[in-house]
């Protein structure tokens, strides 16, 4: 497999509202990501952790559509993941633990194995992260 | 209320372990994964400091199936990170014990 990403992404309320699904539909249908898991999470007032996996969340076209978008699904995300992953998740609020393979990438690993390349780091950095470092070197 | 995902392995729970032993321990732990915690809009995991935001694609580093560096890290470091991941309570006693006589014996 090529390199997963695991987003977990907090929406407001406890409703998954789908307006993310257009612009993950089109990643998938262009073969850009593989989405391989998912599952929804829900911090409750008394601060436990409710996994959802999405076949139980009810009636939802929204979660509906997000599942559909699995391709072969496998539990790759732990329940004790689930507590790593949700550890900011404020009691009260929900979030979509989505895992997804960057496809796009493979060809590019391929070829650099087949060149007889090695990899010798792989880092990835948060787009907040990149922002604070051009900051810094504007201000200089 | 975790039903099939109870007691198994996991990918952020592996990561944090090969991230030890491949010698890439320092992007799990230290500033990065403190600066990571601290942008709570992302909602970023503070333990698992490799589930990375949503990121453009195309800004991605080359990737590859994780391989050995070209040179070996100085042991002496690696288990110094060992011990770190094992204070900080990302890898149990028992974990760090394995992952120690791993690099002892290699």
């Amino acid at each position: 497999m090529g390199p997963v990403e695991v987003l977990v992404i907090g929406f407001p309320g406890s409703q998954f509202n789908g307006e993310i699904l257009p612009a993950l539909t089109d990643l998938v249908e262009r073969n850009v990501i593989t989405v391989v898991d998912g599952l929804l999470v829900t911090r409750n007032d008394d601060g436990t952790v409710d996994v959802i996996e999405f076949e139980e969340a009810g009636a939802s076209a929204e979660v509906d559509a997000l599942a559909a978008l699995i391709h072969e699904a496998r539990d790759l995300v732990s329940a004790e993941d689930v507590d790593d992953l949700v550890a900011t998740l404020e009691p009260g609020s929900s979030a979509a633990v989505l895992v997804f393979e960057h496809t796009w990438s493979i060809p590019l690993r391929d070829a650099i194995v087949g060149s007889g390349g090695v990899l010798v780091s792989d880092v990835h950095i948060p787009g907040l992260v990149v922002d604070e470092v051009l900051a810094a070197v504007d201000a200089l | 209320m975790r039903g099939r995902r109870m007691g198994r392995p996991g990918l952020v729970g592996t990561m944090a372990r090969t991230a030890v032993i491949a010698g890439t321990a320092q992007a799990v732990t230290g500033k990065v994964a403190q600066k990571q915690a601290a942008s709570a809009a992302q909602a970023q995991a503070a333990a698992a400091a490799q589930a990375p935001p949503p990121p453009p694609p195309a800004a991605a580093a080359p990737v590859a199936a994780p391989a050995p560096a070209a040179g070996a890290p100085d042991l002496i470091e690696q288990l110094t990170q060992l011990g770190e991941l094992r204070d900080k309570g990302i890898l149990t006693e028992a974990e760090f014990e394995v992952q120690k006589q791993k690099l002892l014996a290699s």
